[in-house]
């Protein structure tokens, strides 16, 4: 059985394949913001996009959040404000690559949408 | 070749009372130091980031440290009209800046590519 047989299409679901889509999110873990993120985040792995997450400000304490890994498990780049992290005294993860403003000027030219949650 | 378009980057947090608008305009410089185009409008208390003394803002240490490296890269700040106080030691050190209208601003997001909202 295939899902062609069912009358489901690929159009729709080869549609973002290799497409890029950036997030950016700079509240705390326990904003909804990061729930947002997680779900558009996976909803775009569904659908074969790639997506880069950018931790910032306050959003650096999620790095280790069990949504935000469970996303880097599927295959999400993800990335922490190391400026954000060191101004907080929250150790640096080795669950994320830490880096600079100029990753996030990449992420913002680089990707097909980009989505900042604040 | 078409001329690239601006990030815009739109403040309208008091730095009076948040971090979060210095963490704005450091993120502003970030984008500018990756030689990517970018508007940064100061709307409503956000025209406080060019508060003579810093000692009452958020972070002001950091913002006089952020507005000057922006100075030097000579970005300037929109900024909403009727927004700046009326103390002459606003923006004492002569920070390049536009005064805008809410049209001005409407007009800026539409020829923009990328928004960052704080």
């Amino acid at each position: 059985m295939t899902l062609l047989s069912l009358g489901a299409t690929l159009g729709p679901v080869m549609e973002l394949t290799k497409r890029k889509l950036g997030l950016m999110v700079s509240t705390a873990p326990e904003h909804p913001n990061l729930d947002t993120a997680v779900g558009l985040g996976r909803a775009a792995l569904d659908r074969g996009a790639e997506v880069y997450l950018y931790l910032i400000d306050d959003g650096v304490a999620g790095v280790e959040d069990p949504r935000v890994q469970a996303l880097a498990d599927r295959g999400a780049k993800l990335f922490v404000c190391a400026y954000g992290c060191q101004k907080r005294r929250q150790p640096l993860s080795d669950k994320a690559t830490n880096c600079g403003l100029v990753v996030l000027a990449d992420i913002v030219n680089a990707t097909d949408r980009f989505l900042a949650l604040n | 070749m078409a001329e690239r378009q601006p990030v815009l980057v739109l403040i309208s947090e008091d730095p009076r009372a948040s971090h979060r608008a210095n963490e704005a305009m450091r993120i502003a410089l970030g984008i500018v130091a990756g030689e990517t185009p970018v508007d940064i409008v100061l709307a409503g208390p956000a025209v406080h980031l060019l508060d003579e003394d810093t000692d009452n803002l958020v972070d002001g240490d950091d913002i006089a440290k952020f507005r000057a490296a922006l100075k030097k890269l000579a970005v300037p700040f929109h900024v909403e009209e009727g927004a700046p106080p009326a103390d002459r030691s606003w923006n004492a050190d002569g920070h390049p800046v536009a005064p805008i209208t809410r049209d001005g601003i409407a007009a800026l997001v539409a020829k923009a590519r990328r928004f960052l909202v704080f």
